[in-house]
This record gives structure tokens, sequence and C-alpha cells, in this order.
């Protein structure tokens, strides 16, 4: 649905210094119907890719491009877009609903649908009963969740959300995450950016992960944690026996904590089936058996570290 | 063009909730008063004095507003960032544009007319008649205002607020002047600086075209051929500021 090809994108902070290379031929694909995750930290490019996107800057070599579907010229296309920028901007002397109401009609909304589709949003992310105020008097999360509101009157096929979960409370989170994932399941590709991973992580089937203006992993989310995991299995057990024995039986076994007679250890995924049956032997009362998986936070902190 | 009226509509009553429009009952008190007091100290022309006061006050009033309001028109929509709500939609960067100059022009339209009116009543009411020139004397006001619109938002594109408002006062001062300086002795008899001033005059704009006071305050004639060269004039001002400030918009970056 949507193609970054080769982009690449430079910035001069200053006449005398020189370009800055922000986005380095960046190639990324998101797909119709997928809720994918743009990841990166500050200053990995991440806004500077979505603005690019959406025309606000213009790239110094490469192309983005949508799919026909989304339409044959760059209005029809735009047409079909819902943008939710890092921190929305507003026009505070309006309410949240004239802003709303404005935004939709230069969207092309008719009044009808406008007013079922204010109504309809903001009930799903709690602002309707502010509508009728004036913006000023807003709170960032209610900025947020009125910025939210207002890219999604129009029905758009692809949903671009910069950062749309940073400032908010973990019960705004948890709403916007559960929109973003009601989105999905409608059949709309949801495409937001953070640098939270767990956020992403717990949403996303897919991926796109830039470092230094250039992608990093591109994929399913699952293939890049499963990628990474471990091959060892962590274990929980109390015994009255101590560690020494049982750690004769089972040479590749790595103590990593003991309390009590209780251990925490982990032990090759080939051990399984012998450990089964020695803890059964050895009236060993095993409590927790789980393949070691790093949570995809570690995995990027640590692929970004080497 | 349903969208540059949308965006339009909302220019207007954002600059009118900004309360630009109480300065017409300010001026317009301030004019009364001047009126008053220039009556009862001159014989026999209250009615031109007040005229005289109450058009240039009329003129400043539009000009000041266009300076102070189209320097941060844009660049307001810039800085705040609201300008990425409007253009991630199917609205182009033209039409924002556009929206957004007839929306002030329209601020600029009532605040001429509630004020002409009030100026026009006081001048009818010291004894003063109506003569030809005064509509077109509020045409030029208004297209003066215009023109310097235009001017300050193109400066404001490419360069600062500060930078934009001085150039635009500088223009302003000097498109009045270069009329009277081109007929100075010293400058008739220095061959560079004539050279100059007579560029100067058809490169940048004469807006001493639009100043017609003296023949409505005096009974002067002009004739058809001036006046409508005039708005001509001013017009084609107009279209090159917003050619030349639509290039920047579509190629500005908003980053």
């Amino acid at each position: 649905m949507l193609y970054f090809d080769n982009v690449t994108k430079s910035f001069k902070e200053d006449f005398w210094k020189e370009r800055k290379v922000v986005l380095n031929s960046l190639s990324f694909q998101v797909n119709e119907g997928s809720l994918c995750g743009f990841l990166g930290a500050n200053g990995s490019g991440k806004t500077t890719s979505i603005k690019s996107l959406l025309g606000f800057i213009t790239i110094d070599s490469g192309e983005i491009k949508f799919d026909h579907s989304m339409g044959k010229n760059e209005k029809e296309t735009r047409s079909n877009i819902g943008y939710f920028p890092e921190h929305p901007y507003f026009y505070s002397h309006m309410t949240g609903r004239e802003f709303c109401t404005y935004l939709g009609r230069l969207q092309g909304v008719s009044k009808s649908d406008l007013i079922l589709n204010i109504k309809y949003w903001a009930e799903c992310l709690n602002i309707e009963f502010a509508l009728d105020n004036k913006i000023k008097t807003y709170s960032k999360g209610m900025l947020q969740r009125l910025g939210f509101t207002s890219a999604l009157l129009h029905n758009p096929r692809l949903i671009v959300l910069d950062e749309p979960l940073s400032g908010l409370d973990p019960v705004g989170r948890k709403e916007f995450k559960d929109v973003m994932v009601e989105l999905n399941n409608k059949g709309r590709t949801v495409f937001f950016s953070s640098h939270i991973v767990s956020d992403v992580e717990e949403i996303c089937s897919s991926l796109v992960v830039i470092r230094n203006g250039e992608k990093f992993y591109e994929g399913k989310t699952e293939a890049l944690v499963n990628k990474d995991s471990h091959t060892d299995l962590e274990l929980v057990f109390r015994s009255q026996l101590p560690f020494e024995i049982i750690g004769k039986e089972f040479q590749n076994m790595k103590l990593t904590f003991v309390n009590d007679g209780t251990y925490r250890c982990s032990i090759p995924v080939s051990d399984k089936n012998e450990f089964i049956k020695y803890s059964l032997a050895q009236d060993i009362d095993l409590i927790e058996m789980k393949k070691r998986r790093p949570s995809l936070e570690k995995i990027i902190y640590n692929t970004g570290r080497n | 063009m349903r969208q540059i009226i949308l965006v339009a509509t909302q220019t207007f009553k954002e600059i009118y909730q900004s309360k630009i429009l109480l300065n017409v009952f300010i001026l317009g008190l301030v004019i009364a008063v001047a009126i008053f007091v220039s009556s009862e100290m001159t014989f026999g022309t209250p009615d031109r004095i007040g005229l005289d006061i109450g058009l240039g006050a009329l003129s400043l009033s539009s000009i000041a507003i266009s300076i102070f309001m189209g320097s941060t028109l844009m660049e307001k929509e810039i800085k705040n960032r609201t300008l990425y709500m409007i253009i991630s939609r199917p609205v182009s960067r033209v039409t924002f544009y556009l929206g957004k100059m007839a929306g002030l022009s329209a601020i600029l339209l009532v605040n001429i007319l509630l004020l002409f009116f009030f100026v026009i009543l006081l001048y009818f009411s010291v004894g003063g008649e109506f003569h030809y020139l005064i509509p077109w004397s509020l045409a030029f006001i208004y297209l003066e205002a215009v023109v310097v619109l235009f001017c300050v938002v193109f400066l404001s594109l490419v360069s600062n607020t500060i930078i934009a408002v001085l150039c635009t006062l500088t223009i302003y001062v000097a498109g009045h002047a270069v009329e009277s300086v081109k007929e100075t002795s010293m400058f008739l008899s220095e061959g560079g600086l004539n050279l100059f001033v007579e560029y100067y005059s058809k490169l940048m704009p004469n807006l001493s075209k639009f100043n017609i006071k003296a023949f409505v305050l005096f009974d002067g004639v002009l004739s058809s051929a001036y006046l409508y060269s005039s708005l001509i004039y001013g017009f084609v001002w107009v279209m090159i500021f917003s050619v030349l400030s639509i290039f920047v918009v579509n190629r500005k970056d908003f980053s």
C-alpha cells in the first residue's frame, strides 16, 4: 500500500554547515491491512519519514509511492489518508466540534456523515464530553484524543500516526491501542511511529525499525523476536537436593537464582525430557518451565548497541 | 473553490475573534472627536477637514492591519504547525494560501467599510456634499491595503516577521514618496539618482497612484482612464505578489 524506495533526505542546519543526512536510502513497504509499527530511537528519522510521506518536506532522492487503489492523483491519495501528528496542532479559538467539522468539511465529508462520525469516534476516544469546549481549555491528553478523532472522520484507508501514545496516561494508551486494533480489524491499514517498543510489540503484526535514517529491520514482529529467541529453557523448581547434585546430572544447567530450596535456572531445550524424567524420579517440584524469550525492547536495544 | 471559501471563512473568524475590529470603534471615536474639534477651530470647511482626517485614518488603519496581521498570517500557521492539519488533507498549498489571503482581505474590507460608513456619516452631518471620487478613494484605499498585504505575506514567506514588516514599511513609504521625489530638483539634476528613482518607480509598487485624497478634498477631476489604469495597476501588483508567493509556498519545506 505504501512504498519507500531509496528515500534520502538531508538538511542544512546552517548556511556554513555541511548537510546532515537524516534519511539514507530508506526503503520499506507497508502492506494493505497491516498494523505496522515504525520504531526508532529519538532522532532516527521517523518524523522526517512521515513528513516526507505527507509531502510537508521534499526528499532529495528516491520515491514514495502508494498503491493505485489509494487514488489516481495526489488529491485522491490524500483523501484516503488520516494523519495525526506527534504534537497535534489546533486552532485554539475553536471548540473541538468546530475543529472537527472544519477538517471534515475540508476533507469533503458530507454534513450528515460528519455529525455521525464525530459522535462515533469522539465516543470511542472518550472526548465527546469536551467537544463543545474551546480547544484552549483542553489538557494534553484531550488534545491527543481530539487529534486522533479528527484523523478518522473521513474513514481513511491508511492511518498514519506519529507518536500517538506519547503523553497519554495508561488508560489513554489502552484506549488508543484498542482503537488502532479496531481500525485494523475493520481492514484499515495503520502505520504508527513510536520509540516505546513495548507498545509496538503489543499490537503490531509487522515492524519497520530504523536507525540513523537507515532501515534496520522490516518484517513480522514475531519473526524478529523468534530470530533472537534463546535455545534455552527457563526452569523454576523446588527441591531438597543441593544444586551441586542436580548440576552433576545436567552439565549445561546454569543457576541464576536460589532461595530456600527454590531454584531458577536454565537448561538447553535438548535436556527438556531428561529433566522432566529426573524431576519425577527425584521428587522435584517443577513450578515453571518456559522458553526464554527476550522482549522486543531488549532485542532492539542489544542490536543497537552492537 | 469550496475549500478556499472554507479556509477563508475560518481565517476571517479567527481574526475577527482576535478583536481586531475593535479598532473601528476606537478610530471612529477618535475621528468623531477630531472632526468636532476641527469644526470648532476652522471656519467654513469642517466637512473637508473631517473627510481628510477620516480618509487618512481609514488608510492608516487598513495599512496597519495589512502589515501587522499579514506578516504573521502564514508564518503563524507554519510556526504553530496548524498547517500540518490542513495540508495533510486533500487541500493544496495554493488553496490554503489563497484561502488565508481571502480571509484577511475580507477582514480588511469589513474594517474599511465600517469605518467609511462612520466617516461619511460624520462628513454629511457637518454639511459635506457627495463627490464622485469619494467611492473611488474608498476603492483605492482598499486596493492599496490589499497590495501591501500581498507584499508583506510574500516577504514573510521568504524571510521572517520582523524583516517582512520593515521591508514592507519601507516599500510603503517609498511607494508614496517616489512621485514627489521624481519632481525634486536635486534628483532632476543628478543623473544617477534620477535613473535609480525612475527604475524604482517602475520596478516597485508606486502607491502614490492610489492617493487621490487631494482631488476628493478640493473638488478635483480625474479622468476615468487614470482611475481604471490605477485599478488595473493595483491588480497587477496583487497578481505579481501572488505568483511569487505561490512559487515559494509550493517549494517550501514545512519541517
